[in-house]
């Protein structure tokens, strides 16, 4: 049952993507991961379709929606969602809770002038605030940070999506309550059957919300590595990755300092994505001569566990997590 | 309701904007009951002449033994009713193509947009003073368009930048997501976001409107007929209050009662801005 | 710990915003000390008052702040009591900061290299001639890890945003501060530039013996980074002690051991991952007792009534707790 097939390429000039594609299954988690600049934010606004694609299409449940117009597309808009990284930007501070929450789904006909302030109170439960009009008549700036995030969800879900793309959903909120929000997104994938596009360039978080989901690496537009969450992480394939997740801090100072002494490299995590051949070749430590020249294709080096890389064997594995789990 | 009493909360922390709040209340009040209460005479006796302020007359005489506070009094509805009809016009369409433009951009921003630019590089008031010496109406309504007729291409320029880094903002894209009109967009989405510039502006409108209409009649451009500010300063130069010393009353009351409310009403501004942010209104 | 070693100190220092009954106290009798060549962590989330604190470091605490009790010593020198132009010649000589999204504290229409000439104008004391304060600051752009001829001749508009917080950690560094104080260095970043931050720093201290003061809601990079901590909760100061003493189950704060509880890391499966119930007081309508209480797992009757003070044991780790201090041998300490 393929819910999303994206096959994109390029932004204007600069390519911002180069050539990704990727699928995910309807109630799926699809996670991106990667560091600022390589497209990651790009691809979830493409899905959400507040872009257009330069090239490629974007086919949800068999259709391309670059072409949609119209009643389709208020129809599919309905089924694809998005909650933003800024919980101070995404709520209009001149509106009440209520001003907020109730137009879409009048607009989508899921509730009537009559009984849309009950429809609001439940969405409220729902997300685990104060289900009562009062709490409809309080603006954004009464509310903390993870109060803001709730109501953004709850937007959000109040048009029965059958997709989220959640970019970034806890990165401005305290420690203490990102936990709590991912827990609620999980609930709506259990209880609602919605998937996610969940983006995030932290792999802590991607572990825990996209457990049984699947990963996507990028890299200055590319993909790099693409597979099961916890097969990724625990065995990458591709240096990037490894990179990535070598330089996560980690903690618990007693591992930190087995691992500093354990790993003595320079690590060039600094250095231009490069034009010809492989994207990563400037950084990587594994790097040789045909690297330069050609540029490796996602080949399949798993269960539906892909990498962009021709020495993919020589991929070491992860001391430290490894030794934490045993 | 609640709207009021922050209103008052607001009001009673600055005393600047109390102080004119009240002021314009009082003008309101004025414009509104004034005529009723008072009129000003028939009889016409020039020997009554710019007489002293007195129990009967307290602001004293003009030119015709006719009191001066009674035609201020009365002269303050027609006054009102254009200054504020040309500021609801010109803040009416200066926010909804200044909206619009900033918001959908495209064709439709840069044509609108030469247009605006038109009207913003003809002199303002060397138009109204033509356009009023050629249509000689007495009709407030009328006046009013004309008054506002370039005044609402400056605010449509400045409500375009808003609206145009409001559109790059997460909750307009949120809305956008929910698939609301383009109407809701308008109207819920940016517009109480420029609530504040808008609230300000409308008031400064008044006072320009104001000023300009009182300087159609004081130029004789517009139709002397019933009595206003305007009018008074007019006739009271055209009869030569300006040479005597007796007439001072009678040439500066109806000046002093347009600069005080003018003054009142920008003083009444500064808690516009806290009434309209939600941020600083709800606590 | 003999007093000749504690660079900045903080005696019981209460900072509250606002006058009079609706007074918030964002800081409440807090004492702590850094030593020369520590790397000292203060950490809390959002509204714990770890900023605040940091900012009374240099008494730039914003007004409607001040300090309404305590002091602050740098070298024995009290800095509640100095007058402004003292303030100023330690301030970014002796005692640099950092701040967040310093980033975002570049002047726009100035080439970096111009802006740092002016820090050099402004302190000729600091090198005996302008070349050779270009040239420090040069050095330094290498142990940050960027291209010192390149970053002069930038425009802020030019570089990301990793590189713009490590420009600012070298300008921070230019007068060769005894302390620099950095608030969330880490938090915008992704990854890659965390990593290095944080590398960088450990190089910066090894290298030039520089104290580090950072303030931070990642415990990760706390224990990647520091050498003691300070923990806060709601205003007060409810553990601190080395990294290892924090880390450690034994004798730890129940907040402390619920923080690392609450974040997912990519260390485990996400299987022990759990979220701290309740949320963080209103500062202005404190709870009786601890303020943590209403949280706590641990939490007692005595705990709801009675405000746990600060004890410490042989080696210096102070917790506040009721239930976890109970069966210790401690004294109670006013401050470390």
């Amino acid at each position: 049952m393929r819910n999303l097939t994206h096959t994109y390429a390029t932004g204007s000039g600069r390519p911002v993507l180069y050539d990704v594609s990727l699928d995910t299954e309807e109630g799926e988690i699809l996670a991106l991961v990667g560091e600022s600049g390589c497209g990651k934010t790009t691809l979830g606004r493409l899905v959400a379709g507040l872009h257009q694609p330069s090239q490629g299409s974007i086919v949800f449940d068999g259709t391309d929606i670059t072409d949609l117009r119209g009643g389709k597309r208020r129809e599919w808009r309905r089924q694809v969602q998005m909650v933003h990284q800024d919980p101070y930007g995404s709520l209009n501070p001149g509106l009440t809770i209520g001003s907020t929450l109730a137009p879409g789904m009048l607009r989508h006909k899921l509730a009537t002038w009559r009984n849309v302030q009950q429809k609001m109170i439940k969405l409220l439960q729902q997300v685990g605030l104060d289900a009562t009009p009062a709490f409809l008549q309080r603006y954004p700036h009464q509310l903390s940070g993870g109060q803001r995030q709730r109501v953004s969800i709850a937007r959000a879900i109040s048009l029965q999506p059958r997709l989220i793309v959640a970019d970034e959903v806890t990165s401005m909120l305290d420690v203490s309550m990102r936990v709590a929000i991912l827990d609620l997104l999980l609930s709506f994938q259990r209880e609602l059957g919605i998937g996610y596009v969940f983006i995030s360039h932290d792999f802590g978080v991607v572990r825990y919300f996209a457990q049984g989901g699947r990963i996507a690496v990028m890299f200055f537009g590319h993909v790099v590595e693409e597979g099961p969450v916890e097969q990724v992480i625990t065995t990458p394939k591709h240096p990037y990755t490894h990179m990535l997740l070598q330089a996560i801090p980690v903690p618990d100072p007693v591992l930190v300092r087995k691992r500093d002494e354990a790993d003595d490299a320079p690590k060039r995590m600094t250095g231009e994505p490069a034009t010809k051949g492989c994207v990563f070749a400037n950084r990587c430590p594994l790097v040789q001569d045909r690297c330069r020249k050609e540029a490796p294709p996602l080949t399949q080096v798993g269960d539906r566990h892909r990498t962009a890389c021709f020495y993919s064997d020589e991929v070491p594995p992860l001391q430290h997590l490894t030794e934490h789990a045993a | 309701m609640r709207f009021l009493s922050d209103l008052w909360r607001i009001l009673r922390n600055d005393k600047g904007a109390l102080i004119g709040g009240l002021i314009v209340l009082i003008y309101c009040l004025v414009a509104v009951f004034g005529p009723i209460f008072v009129q000003v005479g028939d009889e016409q006796d020039a020997s009554q002449a710019y007489l002293p302020p007195s129990w009967e007359h307290p602001l004293g005489t003009d030119s015709l033994g006719q009191g001066v506070l009674e035609q201020i009094i009365v002269g303050t509805r027609p006054i009102m009713i254009v200054g504020v009809l040309s500021a609801v016009i010109t803040i009416v369409v200066g926010v909804a193509i200044g909206l619009l433009t900033g918001y959908v951009g495209g064709i439709v921003d840069t044509v609108i947009m030469r247009i605006t630019d038109i009207f913003l590089t003809i002199p303002g008031l060397p138009l109204i003073i033509v356009l009023a010496s050629v249509i000689h109406t007495t009709n407030p309504f009328v006046l009013a368009c004309i008054l506002s007729i370039t005044a609402w291409a400056g605010l449509a320029r400045a409500i375009r930048s808003q609206a145009m880094s409001l559109r790059s903002s997460d909750f307009v894209e949120a809305a956008q997501l929910q698939g609301v009109s383009l109407g809701n967009m308008i109207g819920r989405q940016l517009l109480p976001n420029v609530g504040p510039y808008v609230a300000i502006h409308f008031l400064l409108a008044i006072t320009g409107a104001i000023y300009a209409s009182v300087g159609l009649f004081l130029l004789g451009v517009a139709p002397i007929s019933g009595n206003n500010w305007g009018i008074m300063i007019n006739l009271a130069m055209a009869q030569g209050a300006l040479y005597t010393t007796d007439s001072a009353f009678y040439l500066f009351s109806p000046m002093a009662a347009i600069v005080i409310l003018q003054v009142a009403f920008v003083f009444f501004s500064r808690a516009l801005d806290s009434v309209f942010n939600p941020r600083l209104r709800v606590q | 710990m003999s007093n000749d070693q504690k660079l900045l100190e903080v005696e019981d220092l209460t900072v509250a915003f606002g006058d009079g009954p609706g007074s918030v106290r964002a800081v409440e009798n807090v004492s702590l000390s850094v030593e020369a060549g520590e790397i000292y962590a203060l950490v809390g989330e959002s509204g714990c008052g770890k900023s605040t604190l940091a900012y009374s470091m240099l008494q730039i605490v914003p007004p409607p702040g001040r300090i309404a009790g305590g002091a602050v010593r740098f070298r024995d020198r009290d800095l509640t009591s100095m007058s402004k132009r003292e303030l100023n010649t330690l301030r970014g000589a002796e005692l640099a900061m950092v701040f967040q999204g310093a980033m975002n504290a570049f002047n726009p229409v100035l080439t970096i290299g111009t802006q740092v000439d002016h820090i050099l104008q402004a302190h000729p004391e600091a090198f005996d001639d302008p070349k050779e304060g270009r040239d420090y600051f040069r050095h330094l752009l290498d142990l940050v890890q960027l291209p010192p001829d390149r970053i002069w001749k930038s425009y802020e508009s030019q570089l990301s945003g990793g590189m713009k917080q490590r420009v600012a950690i070298a300008v921070a560094l230019l007068l060769k501060p005894a302390v620099v104080i950095l608030d969330e260095p880490t938090t915008a970043l992704d990854v890659l530039n965390q990593r290095l931050v944080i590398d960088i720093l450990k190089d910066l201290h090894r290298t030039l013996g520089v104290t580090i003061v950072f303030v931070t809601h990642d415990l990760a990079v706390v224990a990647e980074l520091a050498t003691r901590v300070a923990v806060m909760y709601a205003g007060r100061l409810v553990e601190s002690g080395t990294v290892d003493e924090i880390f450690k189950a034994d004798r730890r704060h129940p907040y402390v051991e619920a923080l690392i509880n609450a974040i997912p890391s990519v260390l485990d499966a996400g299987l022990k991952v759990r979220p701290i119930g309740g949320s963080v007081p209103n500062l202005a309508e404190l709870p009786a007792g601890c303020r943590f209480a209403p949280r706590c797992r641990l939490a007692e009757d005595h705990c709801h009534e009675v405000e746990p003070p600060l004890l410490g044991d042989a080696q210096g780790h102070l917790v506040a707790c009721h239930v976890v201090n109970r069966h210790a041998e401690l004294v109670e300490v006013s401050g470390a």
